[in-house]
């Protein structure tokens, strides 16, 4: 067995749809897909005459993405989490492509909803465009965290307690501390859906990507030295990490 | 020492030329740029509509008169109008005319404006911005106060050589112009109601006045011309082609006391006295010509009964101005159905589910060894099937979702509606079409609708527009640019097209044959469901193509109604036929009218479906227009 054969296995495994689905997310993602289905469903505006759309507001372009973040980044987290599982198999940076291809596949799964979306709303494809980026970087950045919160501890309550605490001080957070408006996931959303729709919304999203950026490659390094600690502790009490399976 | 300094010299020299060529440079922009222009002596001279009054929301005729002491200039001569109506946002007008104007010179343009007599948004009374630009840079500007040029009633306007009382004995207040102050564009009588032409030289007019005059008598005008003497100076092919009465010389007549001019009548006699036709109506479309025989501003027996004849009656078209708005608000602003997407929805998470539950039972990974893990990468290759599996059930699902979301009503942006109602008269050469435009934004966007003929616009509602006039062709802006979402915009016009159905009514008196009328279509419109009025009864023609003709014979029975026009679908109407019966029922009573005026009088109904303006790509336009032609029997 060559060093290169080896690595070309790995990256024929990170890739590979199998490893995609596994007993502990095909639920998770279910459950990701019936939910947003039906949230979008109901803030879908109805055909109603011209007269009426008159006398009300325009439907809210902004209601759907924000619970569509709220349940991606839960689940997002939860990959992360589940990543734990993976990590010994794939190693570094296997794992983290694994991560990364698991929340394209939720995005993906998700891409008629958003075309439905889109559409019903008249919103322009390029903004979808930005949307979708916007949701990349910032389920990664979720899921780095969901991670490093496994590798914390293996508790499980205590990773449930404290997924949902972070999440929602986060949220909470960054929403009303100033400084850190820029690392809330709406208010990028705001400014490419919402009212507050800007015309200089690239440079505004530049800063806000290049933050989380700046997040998850902090949070990436400290993955990383988590497993490189957790493979020399496995090496000095004999225990090859790299052949451990679940 | 010298020798270190002549470095220092050169380059000072050096320098003073570079600075003196910089120097030389800022001249040359100086001068060339608008800096120079900007303090150029120009000068707007404004003129307002008849006698510096205006009657409100009617075009009315701007005459600028710009004189010019300076280097050619390329521009826009641009009238601005501000408007804030209480309880409702500003809104504006903007009227562009590109214009180039030579050095040391003087021009005269005459823009037709529908003046507001509300204030401006800053100001406490209405007021008119007359303003030369170049390339967005004032160079002179006039502000027009409206506030004493508003007029209540229409004008009635004198065209004559001799003085007219200021109130006729109709009581009518009048104005009386130059004959070269008439309108040369059918637009710039808007707000004219009655044209009296008394001692006039006729000839004098330039050939697009007496167009502008005619257009203007078809659309709902009112002419009276006083003849007598006066007829030596009035006469003029193109008058006498307007006359009802075939006037063949003047003689004195000692009972009437009066010299009057004696001819054939081919019109209406409203009043005779011994065998002579003193006044004469004629029609010429919806408009009216009155011929008095005689000078009524003389003394004569009969000057007092005719005046009494020649009270005011309304004849213009009528403008529903509410019609584009109420029908817009039936309309109905199509959004993908929530239960088909749901359904769809449903079945797409349910494949998912099944997939999964199947990938689940599939050997997914194995333990063991790097080398035993080689071993089953052909067993893993299968899963790469799953991949393409996966792949094709989310890219079916979106392709489904996407195909049924490619209506025009799903992705286009901007609804709108468009619906007008055609007038022709067989005896003219052009019908006249009023439309009525709105247009409901979904999302912010950028709307520009380009006319092809110089037609009457007027924005209706809170919509604020930019009109930029160019030859034959008007290029119409909503302000601002881009549209808001969610906020409507409508637009009423006016427009004047060639008419060019043929309608020929083949009755003769008595012939025994059974009365047939040939409909040939040449015009560029489909005609649908056409039908042929005459006494009361609907005779069904059909759909009638472009390039088509068909016959209908009179006899062969017909319906009591136009089944078209109600038509109810399921009990109640559609859209399509709310508007239909609406469209139906404005011109009903001019149908009925039209057929009252004459047994033979024949008109034709049809709907036509094609677009007044260029529908833009972005833009889910629904077109209905109702075409109405009159066929008068001759005799």
């Amino acid at each position: 067995m060559t060093r290169q054969s080896d690595k070309r296995l790995r990256v024929a495994e990170m890739i590979d749809p199998d490893y995609w689905i596994d007993e502990a997310t095909w639920s998770a993602y279910m459950a990701f897909l019936l939910i947003t289905g039906v949230l979008l469903l109901i803030f879908l505006p109805n055909s109603q005459r011209l007269g009426e759309s008159l006398a009300s507001p325009p439907p809210d372009t902004v209601l759907f993405p924000a619970f569509f973040v709220v349940l991606f980044g839960i689940l997002a987290i939860t990959l992360g989490q589940a990543e734990i599982e993976w990590q010994a198999r794939l190693l570094w940076p296997g794992s983290l492509v694994h991560l990364f291809t698991r929340q394209l596949l939720a995005l993906g799964l998700t891409l008629p909803y958003w075309l439905i979306f889109l559409t019903a709303h008249s919103l322009n494809p390029w903004i979808s465009l930005g949307v979708l980026l916007h949701l990349c970087v910032y389920g990664l950045v979720l899921g780095l965290f969901g991670w490093r919160l496994a590798l914390t501890r293996r508790s499980d309550i205590f990773q449930f307690n404290m997924k949902y605490l972070f999440f929602t001080v986060y949220f909470i957070g960054s929403f009303f501390l100033p400084g850190l408006n820029y690392l809330n996931p709406l208010w990028p959303l705001d400014r490419l859906l919402g009212d507050n729709r800007a015309t200089d919304w690239i440079p505004l999203l530049a800063q806000s990507h290049l933050l989380w950026i700046g997040v998850g490659v902090l949070l990436a390094l400290w993955v990383r030295r988590c497993l490189t600690r957790e493979e020399e502790e496995g090496r000095a009490h004999g225990v090859n990490v790299s052949q451990h399976r679940t | 020492m010298t020798a270190r300094l002549k470095p220092y010299a050169v380059a000072h020299a050096r320098n003073r030329k570079l600075l003196c060529l910089i120097f030389a440079a800022l001249i040359v922009w100086f001068l060339t740029s608008g800096s120079l222009s900007a303090q150029a002596p120009m000068t707007l001279n404004v003129r307002i509509g008849f006698h510096d009054q205006f009657v409100p929301d009617q075009y009315t005729p701007i005459r600028v008169q710009i004189t010019y002491q300076g280097p050619p200039l390329t521009g826009e001569l641009v009238l601005r109008q501000e408007i804030r109506r209480p309880l409702h946002p500003p809104r504006s007008l903007e009227m562009k005319l590109a214009l180039q104007l030579g050095s040391n010179t003087r021009q005269l343009h005459v823009l037709y404006f529908p003046l507001s007599a509300y204030p401006a948004a800053e100001e406490d009374e209405p007021e008119l911005s007359v303003m030369f630009l170049v390339e967005g840079q004032e160079i002179a500007a006039n502000r027009i106060r409206l506030l004493d040029a508003v007029r209540s009633e229409p004008f009635v306007l004198v065209v004559s050589d001799t003085s007219f009382p200021r109130v006729l004995p109709t009581g009518e207040q009048i104005e009386q112009v130059e004959g070269s102050e008439l309108p040369s564009d059918w637009k710039g009588y808007a707000s004219v109601r009655r044209l009296y032409v008394g001692r006039f030289y006729s000839r004098n007019l330039t050939p697009e006045q007496q167009v502008a005059l005619e257009q203007w008598l078809s659309r709902g005008g009112e002419l009276v011309v006083l003849t007598g003497d006066n007829f030596y100076v009035q006469d003029a092919p193109w008058l006498r082609r307007l006359l009802p009465l075939d006037i063949d010389e003047i003689q004195r007549v000692e009972t009437l006391g009066a010299r009057i001019g004696v001819g054939r009548s081919r019109g209406e006699v409203i009043y005779e006295q011994e065998g002579f036709p003193l006044l004469v109506r004629g029609q010429q479309g919806r408009g009216t010509i009155y011929v008095a025989a005689l000078n009524l501003l003389e003394p004569s027996t009969v000057q007092r009964s005719i005046w009494a004849k020649l009270s005011p009656s309304v004849t213009e078209l009528p403008t529903s101005s509410a019609l584009g708005t109420e029908l817009f608000r039936e309309m109905e602003l199509q959004l993908p159905p929530k239960a088909f997407l749901g359904g769809l929805l449903a079945l797409y998470a349910a494949g998912f589910g099944l997939l999964s539950l199947w990938l689940l039972r599939r050997p997914r990974w194995v333990t063991g060894s790097a080398s035993e893990m080689q071993a089953l990468v052909g067993i893993r290759a299968h899963g790469w099937g799953v991949f393409v599996l996966l792949v094709s059930w989310i890219g079916l699902f979106a392709g489904l979702t996407l195909s049924y979301l490619q209506k025009p009503e799903f992705t286009r942006p901007a609804q709108s509606l468009e619906v007008s109602l055609i007038r022709g008269d067989t005896r003219l050469p052009w019908a006249w079409m009023q439309s009525w435009y709105s247009v409901f934004p979904k999302r912010t966007l950028s709307l520009e609708l380009p006319l092809e003929r110089p037609a009457l616009v007027l924005p209706q509602e809170e919509t604020s527009l930019t009109v930029g006039l160019q030859p034959e062709r008007l290029q119409l802006e909503f302000s601002p640019t881009p549209l808001e979402a969610w906020k409507p915009q409508y637009l009423y016009l006016e427009d004047m097209l060639p008419l060019q159905i043929q309608l020929e009514v083949d009755e003769k008196p008595g012939d025994v044959r059974t009365p047939a009328v040939r409909v040939y279509n040449a015009s560029n419109w489909a005609l649908r469901d056409a039908v042929l009025v005459q006494r009361g009864i609907f005779y069904l023609l059909g759909d009638l193509p472009p390039g088509k003709a068909k016959e209908v014979a009179l006899g062969d029975g017909g319906a009591s109604s136009w089944p078209s026009a109600g038509d109810r679908r399921g009990g109640s109407f559609d859209f399509e036929g709310r508007v239909k019966e609406r469209l139906y029922s404005m011109i009903q009573p001019e149908i009925q009218a039209q057929l009252k005026r004459g047994d033979g009088n024949s008109v034709l109904l049809a709907w036509a479906s094609e677009e007044g303006f260029p529908v833009q790509p972005h833009e889910n336009r629904w077109i209905l227009k109702l075409l109405l032609i009159v066929a008068t029997r001759e005799g």
